[in-house]
């Protein structure tokens, strides 16, 4: 029988700043190429990997916790393109990461599985959060809501857990595993997505906050790092790549090579009028790709 | 009878909607609210195809603000996009000669769809609207996009002053990436291609023309584009001093102008083949794909999408008409230099209308 297992894949790649240049609209910082790759997506080879979408952001943890304001630069500045290795990259010239985007964007964290993923009776569900710090973020609460559709009657269902308090100390770990995360008893559940504990409304919240870890129905992790990021984070550059054309081999490698344009790079002070350079050091990126695994 | 192929289509119009007439001058009695109906023939199906009806794009820019850039008047302006503007306060009709589409005049922000609130975190700089097209377009071996990238900067008033002292000089360029794929093999393909940055510096519009490479079908095979984006990016973030009375309503008030949607603005076609935009005009990025548009808008000021009944079509030669009325007069505006306020509907004010549909050619 034919399954979809969710699954994530993230790269980080660290752009150094090469050179300094000062030109007419002020000063210029070109970026070195760097290239990362999505790497196989392992379960074997000829396996199909339904591709959902690709977010790249910064690293939160990287480049301080003030992400936000840096981002918008970025997302204008960075340039990137994107291939498979072995068959080229699709275009030729570098575009703004911010032209890639043509995912809606997401003030809470919510994962989409490009394909359903089917749980059985006797199986359940489980997540585990820990936070990194506590600094300048919200009181969260860790909570993870599964929805799905029961397949005997087609009626909706919700599978969710709630921490029993909020974080409060850098280093408490949350391990969610209730009932309420079983597969009924009655009914295989085909699950669409997953949501994070997030309040869509805060936006200060960087992602290296927390360290997250979801398990599949059989306990497995979805994946093997078990100190990491957010997966389901609040997605904020969300490349769409939902099409049939993006169905895969998981032999098969994504590539994505980034650049900095010599043009932009500089940020306009309101007050004074002065233009301050915008990267005075080394970026890290994070690229993430989430998809569905085709199994039987 | 051959195969169909729906082409992409936008017909773009700018006009404006006269000031309400007043029973008498210096009162608040109006005679007569501000309407407009667009020319002739400015949506009239002028092919020998039908055109599949998709949606109606309407918004309003807005290019007036207060004379003075002190606190008081900053507050007021900020009050102006907190209370809303187009929606709210215009009523829409519209009608196919020989058919009805809609039946009675609708405020506009209830016949059009209801343009979410999209400001999100980190993508307050960067505009952008993706479009999908309901039927792929095959752009064939050899032929390619190309495109224009608007900044029409004329637009944008300051006091009615031409110079502009310190407006920002806020670098953005245009950027448009199409995503498909090989109709032989299901590759995936990207086309894409990026201007130059406009330095916003010089009077009247500004522009790039790009042909990427990037932006042929260089492969051995028809592509599929199935959808593109359209964006625009700053070149950079610029920090605002709220503390400042003089500097910082300007720098504001310039980022929203860019935000909006309504002053960069694109052309963009395939090199042969039937247009996607047949007319002169080039169409600004807020009203290209008003349902995904992405930016910082004044709230209510557009764009609004009305989207058409599944099956409407504009026969050939028939025509698209669309009616604009104010229908109440309330909240106060800036209007005219060196006056105070006066209500809103005392001047005209511009309108966008942008329809969007697929011409089907056999």
């Amino acid at each position: 029988m034919t399954n979809y297992l969710p699954f994530i894949r993230r790269a980080y790649v660290t752009a150094n700043v090469e050179s300094v240049d000062f030109g007419p609209a002020g000063f210029l910082y070109r970026m070195g190429r760097v290239a990362t790759r999505i790497q196989d997506l392992a379960y074997g080879r000829g396996v199909r990997a339904h591709l959902g979408e690709v977010e790249v952001r910064l690293d939160g943890a990287w480049n301080g916790a003030t992400p936000i304001e840096v981002d918008n630069d970025v997302y204008s500045a960075l340039s990137m393109r994107i291939g498979v290795l072995g068959r080229g990259y699709l275009t030729e010239n570098f575009h703004p990461i911010a032209g890639f985007r043509n995912g809606p964007p997401h003030e809470c964290g919510t994962w989409l599985f490009p394909k359903p993923y089917t749980i059985y009776p006797g199986q359940r569900l489980a997540a585990r959060f820990q936070s990194n710090t506590m600094a300048t973020i919200k009181a969260v609460r860790p909570a993870i809501q599964y929805n799905g559709k029961r397949v005997v009657d087609g009626k909706p269902i919700i599978l969710y857990d709630v921490a029993d308090t909020n974080a409060t100390a850098a280093g408490q770990v949350f391990m969610l595993n209730a009932d309420t995360l079983q597969c009924p008893h009655d009914s295989p559940v085909e699950l669409y997505s997953v949501t994070g504990p997030y309040d869509p409304y805060a936006y200060e919240q960087d992602f290296a906050m927390w360290e997250q870890m979801l398990y599949y129905a059989d306990g497995e992790k979805m994946w093997s790092d078990e100190r990491w990021q957010l997966a389901i984070d609040p997605k904020n550059n969300v490349i769409d790549l939902n099409k049939p054309q993006w169905v895969m081999k998981t032999t098969e490698i994504l590539t994505f090579e980034f650049e900095i344009l010599p043009d932009p790079g500089m940020t306009a002070n309101a007050t004074d009028g002065e233009h301050y350079p915008m990267l005075v050091t080394s970026l890290r990126l994070a690229v993430t790709l989430r998809g569905s695994l085709e199994v039987e | 009878m051959g195969q169909i192929r729906r082409i992409p289509r936008w017909l773009y119009l700018e006009d404006v909607l006269p000031a309400d007439v007043l029973a008498e001058a210096n009162t608040g009695v109006i005679a007569q609210f501000g309407h407009m109906k667009t020319p002739s023939p400015s949506f009239r199906n002028d092919t020998g195809y039908p055109i599949k009806l998709e949606s109606l794009t309407v918004g309003q820019m807005y290019c007036r603000i207060p004379d003075t850039f002190d606190i008081a008047g900053f507050e007021d302006y900020l009050h102006f996009f907190w209370w809303g503007g187009f929606g709210a306060r215009h009523e829409i009709e519209i009608g196919i000669s020989g058919q009805d589409v809609n039946i009675v005049p609708a405020p506009v922000g209830v016949a059009c769809a209801d343009r979410f609130d999209q400001m999100c975190c980190a993508q307050n700089d960067q505009v952008g609207a993706p479009i999908k097209f309901e039927v792929p377009y095959i752009l064939a071996k050899d032929n390619g996009l190309h495109f224009t990238f608007y900044s029409l900067r004329d637009r944008i008033r300051l006091n009615g002053d031409e110079a502009e002292e310190g407006f920002p000089t806020l670098a953005r360029n245009g950027a448009v990436l199409a995503y498909g794929k090989d109709v032989e093999t299901g590759y995936p393909v990207i086309l894409s291609g990026n201007t130059e940055y406009l330095p916003m510096t010089n009077a009247g519009h500004d522009r790039y023309t790009c042909s990427s490479a990037d932006l042929m079908n260089r492969g051995k095979n028809d592509v599929a584009i199935e959808e593109i984006v359209f964006t625009l990016n700053l070149a950079g973030t610029v920090e605002i001093d709220e503390g400042d009375p003089l500097v910082a309503p300007k720098y504001i008030q310039s980022l929203n102008y860019i935000r909006s949607g309504f002053f960069d603005a694109y052309h963009i076609n395939p090199i042969l083949g039937q247009p996607w935009m047949p007319g002169s005009l080039p169409i600004p990025i807020g009203m290209l794909a008003g349902r995904t548009f992405r930016g910082l808008t004044p709230r209510d000021m557009g764009p609004h999408v009305y989207t058409f009944p599944a099956n409407s079509y504009l026969q050939r030669r028939e025509e698209l008409n669309v009616r604009v009325r104010r229908s109440i007069q309330q909240f106060r505006e800036f209007t005219i230099p060196d006056t105070e306020f006066t209500t809103y509907g005392a001047v005209n004010q511009p309108v966008s209308v942008c329809l969007f549909g697929y011409l089907e050619v056999q």
